[in-house]
Formats: structure tokens, sequence, C-alpha cells
């Protein structure tokens, strides 16, 4: 899978896969001088990266699938109860929370949906 | 679907006001095009629902997945327009010529930034209807495209709804009841939300565009020039779109090479033998900048996996491929995506792997969940799936999870890598030569356009949404999950791409010269002698303009990352206000006199 990533990425780019305990520790010991975008699956990694020291003031939300318990709150993204908690939290240290599929289409603040 | 119905209601409301306001724009701008060269054709109430139907078409599973990516083309629907109103030749230059803001429009992750196909149908109906010329169609399409942003957020939203048809069909193991719920409720519903508002527009509009028209011609006549202008501007904004794709890491010159040489050629050129330069100089980028590729491993793979026992014939996996590329976008809505449409694909396979109705069941809600690729390209998981479904049936043990897990795994970069390669390469390049031979060479000025070029663009499209999607299929079964790391690794990809990524820089860069056509008339009166300044902009390189507009729209586009419909609207406001006649300049005779900032 790893492979398939590191294949599908455009050239040029370095793609590095990590657990989360490692990503914590290579982030930190070296801080990249380069551009860096963190792809993580779910809100609650962006938490545990977070709670663990590698803070960040923006968070963009891709689009997350429907499921029993999920609410649809912009476009293709859906969100259950425990991610909107997740995701509050973040917000509520400060973290600027965007909804948006696709770059330089329309978006939505977290903030401004309701609560779930 | 309870809060978003809700707030799409809404959405829908503002959406329509915003509708009519356009609505009223686009007769505006409509008025303002220039003078009617054709006698108007009659709009017919029979002609106004075949082009409702088409434009239905276009959007439906029905055409194999061609309406999407042949029919939905304003080249295509300009000629569809053309036959149906008698005037084939005038549609198919209509259509080229709204085709040329389309050049890089591309749908991604489920947004429609404009309806082309809007814009080619009901445009090339309006024109036609109205007597408008090539690029007054252009001037009323831009604005009538942006309309399909509007039935697309219904459409996403109400098929939704039909997705939980589809869930209930599942439970009760009704595998036909699945292939059913991606149709019956999902193409009635769009028959009526596409076919209706575009056979009345077509119907009542020619009538009012036409009556506006002749209030313009007598009362504002620089508009006109105006539109004009902007005409020739808009093509900057389709080719910008394109370059987002294009202008990259170490292919970028060759769009500057195409343009220059193009220029050297006196603008207009003839794509095909132009092409064919592309071609080798893609050939030669890719042989001096290539690295050794794997062929050895993929080959040990390959034997491998052929001892496999299998249940499943080539036909079964056809039939699963026939169904994906129709219906994979036929429910496609913003909770599941294409989700129904995989689910959908694989009934043939679960109706010959399965008996127990419980591991029907199973099966069919497993592949309805949330699924979003790019489905030509992407269908080399289709076949994964198949390949892992069959061996699931087969005693081995594989879990839900780990079938999910590569849908979900590899969607995403399918997605992208898809996207570029049919979107942003391919697509664009044969609509090039498309128009190019439609107009020969000649797109925005031509009045009548070829039969060929259509019909060039049709049969290379359906070679490649055929051939290439149903190999990808077929691969992705028969090899499995190493298909995938397989043809990335080969090198063979890479290189297929940056070779097509440097024909298209190519073919773009000489295509900017003869669509983007924009001048400057300002001249002064110094001491006796003129200075015209589009003759010393000239002493530096003939077409600069076109080429810093190019570049400046594809600047906004691809590094501001402002919307493409403020870009439009501003193009065109430009347009008209820079043609108002308050600028010195020289007429024929040597005589200053006012004329308008820029003209095309």
């Amino acid at each position: 899978m790893v492979d398939v990533l590191r294949l599908a990425a455009p050239a040029g780019l370095e793609v590095v896969a990590e657990t989360i305990e490692n990503s914590v520790k290579s982030l930190q010991d070296n801080p990249t001088p380069e551009t860096t975008m963190i792809l993580m699956k779910y809100p609650k990694t962006a938490k545990q990266l977070y709670d663990a020291g590698i803070t960040f003031s923006a968070l963009n939300i891709g689009g997350m699938g429907m499921g029993p318990g999920r609410k649809n709150v912009f476009k293709n993204t859906s969100i259950s109860s425990e991610e909107y908690q997740v995701l509050k939290s973040l917000q509520d240290d400060g973290v600027e929370i965007t909804f948006m599929s696709v770059p330089g289409e329309k978006s939505k603040e977290f903030k401004d949906i309701p609560a779930i | 679907m309870n809060v978003p119905v809700k707030k799409d209601k809404k959405q829908i409301a503002i959406a329509m006001m915003i509708t009519m306001l356009l609505l009223a724009g686009s007769f505006i701008f409509a008025q303002a095009a220039p003078v009617a060269q054709d006698t108007p054709v009659t709009m017919s109430l029979p002609m106004a629902i075949i082009i409702g139907l088409m434009y239905y078409m276009s959007m439906s599973p029905f055409l194999g997945n061609l309406g999407y990516t042949v029919f939905y083309r304003p080249l295509v629907a300009g000629t569809l327009v053309g036959i149906v109103m008698g005037h084939p030749a005038e549609g198919i230059a209509i259509g080229a010529n709204i085709n040329v803001l389309y050049l890089g429009w591309i749908s991604a992750g489920g947004s429609l930034p404009g309806d082309p196909g809007l814009a080619g149908y009901l445009g090339t109906a309006l024109a036609l209807g109205s007597g408008l010329d090539v690029n007054g169609a252009l001037a009323i399409a831009a604005p009538l495209g942006l309309l399909g942003s509007i039935t697309w957020s219904l459409r996403m939203a109400v098929c939704a709804t039909f997705a939980h048809k589809a869930d209930a069909f599942a439970e009760k193991g009704d595998i036909k009841g699945v292939a059913r719920a991606n149709i019956i409720y999902s193409q009635p519903f769009q028959f009526v939300l596409y076919a209706v508002p575009v056979t009345l527009a077509a119907y009542l509009g020619s009538a009012a565009v036409q009556a506006g028209l002749n209030w313009v011609a007598a009362n504002a006549i620089w508009v006109m020039s105006g539109l004009y202008t902007a005409s020739g501007m808009l093509a900057a904004l389709g080719i910008a779109l394109n370059l987002k794709f294009l202008l990259v890491k170490n292919v970028w010159p060759y769009f500057f090479a195409g343009y220059i040489i193009a220029t050297l050629m006196g603008g207009s050129v003839n794509l095909l033998p132009f092409a064919a330069l592309g071609g080798v100089l893609a050939f030669m980028h890719v042989t001096f900048t290539g690295k050794g590729d794997s062929a050895e491993k993929t080959e040990k793979v390959e034997k491998e996996v052929a001892e496999k026992k299998r249940i499943l014939t080539e036909k079964d996996v056809f039939a699963s491929w026939w169904r994906w590329l129709c219906f994979s976008h036929s429910c496609y809505n913003w909770e599941r995506m294409q989700g129904i449409g995989f689910g959908h694909s694989m009934t043939p396979i679960i109706a010959k792997l399965y008996t127990k109705k419980e591991d029907v069941t199973a099966a069919l809600k497993r592949h309805l969940v949330f699924y979003n690729t790019q489905p030509d390209i992407g269908g080399i998981i289709n076949g994964i799936v198949i390949a892992m479904e069959e061996e699931r049936a087969l005693g081995a043990d594989i879990t839900d999870d780990a079938i999910n897990a590569v849908k979900v795994g590899l969607m995403g970069p399918m997605a992208g890598i898809g996207d570029t390669i049919q979107q942003g390469i391919v697509i664009p390049i044969l609509l090039a030569i498309g128009m190019n031979i439609a107009t020969g060479g000649q797109v925005g000025t031509a009045t009548k356009g070829n039969i060929l070029g259509p019909l060039f663009f049709f049969v290379s499209m359906a070679a490649f949404v055929w051939g290439v999607g149903w190999w990808l299929y077929k691969t992705g079964y028969l090899k499995g999950r190493d298909a995938v790391t397989n043809i990335l690794r080969s090198g063979t990809l890479d290189r297929l791409m940056s070779g097509a990524m440097v024909l298209g820089n190519f073919v773009i860069g000489a295509l900017t010269v003869s669509f983007v056509s924009l001048k400057t008339p300002l001249a002064f009166m110094i001491g006796g002698s003129s200075f015209v300044i589009q003759d010393i902009l000239n002493m530096f390189m003939p077409n600069l303009l076109p080429l810093i507009l190019t570049l400046v729209v594809w600047w906004l586009v691809a590094k501001k990352q402002v919307s493409v419909t403020k870009i439009m609207f501003a193009i065109i406001l430009i347009g008209i206000l820079a043609s108002i006649p308050i600028w010195p300049s020289i007429n024929e005779a040597g005589e200053v006199i006012k004329a308008g900032l820029l003209s095309s």
C-alpha cells in the first residue's frame, strides 16, 4: 500500500508513511524546512499528533464516507458525533478547521456546522 | 439526509435567483453579440425536445461512458444540435468555439465547475435559433454553463435518497434489485431535471435572445465589439485551466516551444502534423530523461498468478466491467458517490460466487459503501476486488476489512492518476485536435465546420475509454493486488504520462496562438509620426498580448486559486469596458480617432 501511495505521488515529492509514534518522533527530531503535508485517515489521529506536541494552526478535512451513525455535513463529508467532539476540542485549542474536498473549490468552516 | 436536504432547499432557492439573474445577464450579453450573420432557424417544439433529450443523454449512463467523455463536450453537442436544426456546419463551428472555454475543464471529487454540456447544447441552440455568430455564441454559452452547477447540486443531494433503496434491496439479498435501484429511481429523476429545463429554454429562449440582439444592434453597438474582445480573451481561461496540469516540473518549456513555432508559422497551424512533431519531441524527452525499468519483476509475478484457481470466466468479468462502464455514475451522490455504481458492477460476480442468502446480502452491503475514483483508470480496482471476492469464495481467509482496505486505499491514488491522465491530458489533446480539424485551424473565425473534427474526437475517445478501460479492468482481475504496484513500478505509466505532458504542452502552446486573440488599437500621433502600440509589440514578438494574458490567467487559476467563475466574469467585463471608444487610435487614413483599449 505504501508503494502505491509513493508511486501515485507526483514526481519529485518524497512520501513517508509512518505510525503515529514514529511520525511524532521524526517531526520533533528534525523540524522539516520544506513544506510538509501531513495526511491522516481519521480526525482522532490529528488530535493525537496535536496532543503529542505537533501543533498546527489549521486543519483541512476532505471527503469522509457516510455510514450508520454518521451525519452528512458538507458535500461528500460526513462525521460521527465522536469525530465532532475530537474536532471541537482541536478547535477550542485554536485550530482553524475547514471542510474542502477539492483544492480551490467552495469550503465550509467547522465552526459553522451544528453540533452533532 | 434530514439536515442537508433542508439546507439544499435554501441553497437551491438562492441558486434559482442567481439563475434568473444569470439568464437576464446572458440575454444582455447576447444582445451585445455581433450582428446576426445568418437568418435564424425557427426553433420548433420537436427540435427543442430532441435537444433537451440529447443533453440528458450526454449525462446519462446509457452511452457506455461516452456520454460524459464525448457527448457532453460542446464540440460534439454543437454538431448534434446543428444536425437537428438543419445547420450542421454552423453547429460544428459554434460548438468548437464554445469548447475553447472548456478545453481544460475538469470535474474531480464530485465537483462540477460549470457545465460544458449545457453550454454546448443550449448555447448552440440559442445561437442558431437567434442567428448569433460563432463569437456571440461563446459569450452566451459562458454564463449558461454556470447554471449547470445548480442542477448538479440538486442531483447530488436527491440521488443520496435513492442509495437507501439499494440498501433495502441488499438487505433482502436481491441482486437484481440493487442493479435496478442504481438506474430506475435515479434516471427518471435526472431525465426530468436535465431534459425539461433545456427543452423549455431552447424553445422559448431563441426569440428572447433575438429581440435583445436587435435592441443592442440599434442602441449600443460598441458593446458588441466588447463581446468580441471578451470572446477572444475567454479562450485564455480554457487554456489556463489545462495549463494548471501541464505547466509543471521539466515539461513546461514545451509549451513555449509550441507557442513560438506556431507564431513563426503565422498563427493558425494544422494541428495533426504539429501533434506528430510533438510526439517526436515527447519520444525524445522520455528517452533522454527516462530511468531503467524493472520489467523482469513484473513477469515473475505474472507467472505465479497464472496458476491460480478460477471460478469466474472472462465473460463474468466483462459483464461486471460493462455495468461499471455504463452505470458508475448513474446514482452519483454526496453520500456514497460511486458506491451504488460499484455495488452494481459487482452484481454479476456476487450472483456467480455466492448462493446462500446471507452471503449474498453481506457481499452486496460490502460494496454499497462510499466509493469514489476515476472510473476508467480506477476500473483496475474493481478488477482486483473481483479477484479477492473469488479467492474468498474459494475459501481463502479474506476479511471484509481487507477488501475494503484495498478499495479505500487505492481509490484516492487512482483518482489522482486517472483524472490527470484522462481529464487533464487525453481529453484536452484529442479535443484540441478535433476542434482544429473541425474549423480548419480557424477556431473563433470559421463559420462553417467540418464533421471530421467531432468524428475524430468520438472515435479516438471511444478507443481510449473502452480499450484502456477494459484492459485495466482485466489486468486488475488477472494480476490481483500486484497489478497496481506492478504497473506503477514498471515506470511505463510514468513515461507515458511525461510523454503525454510534453505533447500536451506543445499542442496547447500552438493552440494559444490561434485560440486566444487580443490586440490593442492604441496609437499616438507624436510630432507628425504615428506610434502604433501593437506594431511596437509585434517587433518584440507577435502574439505577445495573448501569451501574457494566458499566463496571467494561469497564474490566477493555478497559483492564486481564484475561482473560474470570477475570472470569467472579470474577462467579460474587462472585454466590454476596454471597448469603450475613449482611447486614441489611428485609422487607415492616418487620422486620429477614438477607439477601445483592446480588441480581438
